[in-house]
């Protein structure tokens, strides 16, 4: 998995390209609560992203928790395998997706 | 085009099946709609296991439909007839869902057997799990809905993602996890188990450090008054009478419970406890959730050892010294005294329940030992103890 951090005036744009799963997910998450600074929108570009896990799905989830508090947080670019996972598992109804 | 239906559990299941267009549409129309009318007053559900297509003229068929039956719900749906639905917006008029995708065990890695269904190793990535039960449809949604209410409560769990057929009965996929269990690390050194106590007490903690709202899972102290309600007729009055009033002034909680949280349900994973098996989720306080751990290390083996080493693969002796230290480490002391008087409480509440659980089956070999075993217990412990609050 490969993580580029890209920023403009508003937001923060986190690309995802590979697998989140139990084995990169702790190098995301340590991504999204040192590197992004006091962002208050928050993208996950995710279009380059072909498989996730539960240990994804955490940290998705935890981020979106903290996002909530300050701002925003939205992902966008869903594969469709992906998808199914958020659809599966609730995530489509908690996360903002585009 | 044909249409046929059954009726299950009162639902109408209308099956439509072929392909569903101009030509045909008031055919199917005047099928449908007599089947419905000859079977008023009963939920409808439409099956499209077998339907292969339908068009714009069918699409209005299923509008009227769902002008007499608002609650109208379409299964078995075929990926390219559920896009037809979604693209048209119907996925959000009516409840359209689709159909699941087929797996087989065949040639699959047998992993472990379960009370309601067994686990296989599907690929590098999943595992399998197959219920037993044919009709397990609602049961996997439970759980799957719990393990979800777990997980975005805070809890590390894995959900599963997919709900599967399997030859004629239902699977659930969840992903393979590069994980030991507690019960493991137990058996691997039964002479230090500090590193297995903390994961288990970790995680039983955050558990526990998460409230729920009402009506969200069942509530525990209900479930054991039921108990004690059940079993108060077999012992003498009084202490019927103390086991129900000591049960009802234990204070209403919300504190998230697992309700079955034995070594077995937690894994290890990159240094980190992970819940799994989450269909017994509850809350109300940790007295009742210490009752079933009772239970689960002791009372269930006191008078078979074997059924300890049979579950866990670890000896009756060694989960004694786990209970005892799983105890000391939840309440935060090394005070024998504290310790012994809150094991007291909770003894209470599990022998309630063995004492149910054995009364009801009469027919088991061992029921007149633990029926007396446990109405022995109970009689000292009622003696002994005057609240279940600690």
């Amino acid at each position: 998995m490969t993580i580029e951090i890209k920023k403009n005036n508003q937001e923060t744009i986190i690309e995802i390209v590979g697998r989140l799963d139990t084995i990169t997910a702790p190098a995301l998450d340590k991504t999204i609560n040192e590197d992004i600074g006091d962002t208050k929108n928050l993208v996950l570009d995710v279009k380059g992203m072909e498989y996730i896990s539960s240990a994804g799905l955490r940290v998705l989830l935890a981020a979106q928790k903290k996002m909530q508090k300050i701002g925003s947080m939205k992902v966008t670019g869903v594969c469709e395998a992906v998808m199914e996972v958020f659809e599966m598992t609730g995530f489509a109804d908690i996360l903002v997706i585009e | 085009m044909d249409v046929t239906y059954r009726i299950d559990k009162d639902i109408l299941y209308i099956a439509v099946e072929g392909r569903i267009d101009a030509s045909n549409v008031a055919e199917a129309e005047e099928k449908i709609f007599s089947i419905k009318n000859d079977n008023p007053g009963k939920h409808t559900v439409v099956d499209a296991d077998k339907l292969e297509y339908i068009s714009s003229a069918g699409l209005r068929v299923i509008l009227r439909l769902r002008k007499e039956e608002p609650k109208l719900a379409i299964i078995n749906v075929a990926s390219d007839v559920y896009e037809v639905f979604d693209m048209t917006g119907f996925t959000d008029m009516v409840t359209v869902e689709k159909a699941y995708q087929r797996m087989s065990v065949e040639g699959c890695e047998f992993i472990a057997k379960g009370a309601n269904g067994a686990v296989y190793r599907y690929d590098d990535e999943n595992i399998l799990k197959t219920y037993y039960a044919k009709d397990a449809l609602p049961e996997i949604k439970q759980e799957r809905e719990n393990a979800r209410k777990a997980f975005v409560l805070g809890i590390n769990t894995a959900i599963p993602y997919g709900i599967v057929r399997v030859d004629d009965g239902y699977g659930t996929v969840t992903e393979l996890l590069n994980a030991t269990s507690v019960t493991k690390l137990i058996r691997n050194n039964p002479d230090d188990m500090s590193e297995a106590a903390k994961y288990y007490i970790d995680m039983l903690k955050s558990i526990h450090a998460i409230k729920v709202e009402d009506g969200e899972v069942p509530d525990m102290k209900e479930t054991a008054l039921a108990w004690a309600d059940f079993v108060a007729p077999h012992l003498p009055e009084e202490q019927g009478k103390k086991l129900r009033a000591l049960i009802e002034a234990v204070p209403k909680r919300n504190t998230l419970m697992h309700g079955d949280y034995h070594t077995n349900n937690i894994m290890v994973q990159n240094g980190e406890p992970l819940l799994i098996d989450m269909d017994t989720l509850c809350m109300g306080h940790p007295v009742f959730e210490l009752g079933s751990m009772f239970n689960a290390f002791i009372g269930y083996s006191e008078l078979d050892h074997q059924v300890t080493m049979n579950f866990y693969g670890y000896t009756h002796e060694t989960a004694e010294r786990f209970w005892d230290m799983a105890l000391k480490a939840y309440l935060g002391t090394e005070d024998e005294t504290v310790c012994r008087s809150v094991a007291e409480k909770a003894m209470i509440i599990g022998y309630t329940r063995m004492l149910r659980r054995a009364i009801r089956r009469p027919e088991e070999a061992d029921s007149p030992a633990k029926i007396a075993r446990c109405k022995e217990m109970l009689a000292v412990l009622l003696n002994k103890v005057d609240t279940l609050i600690f």
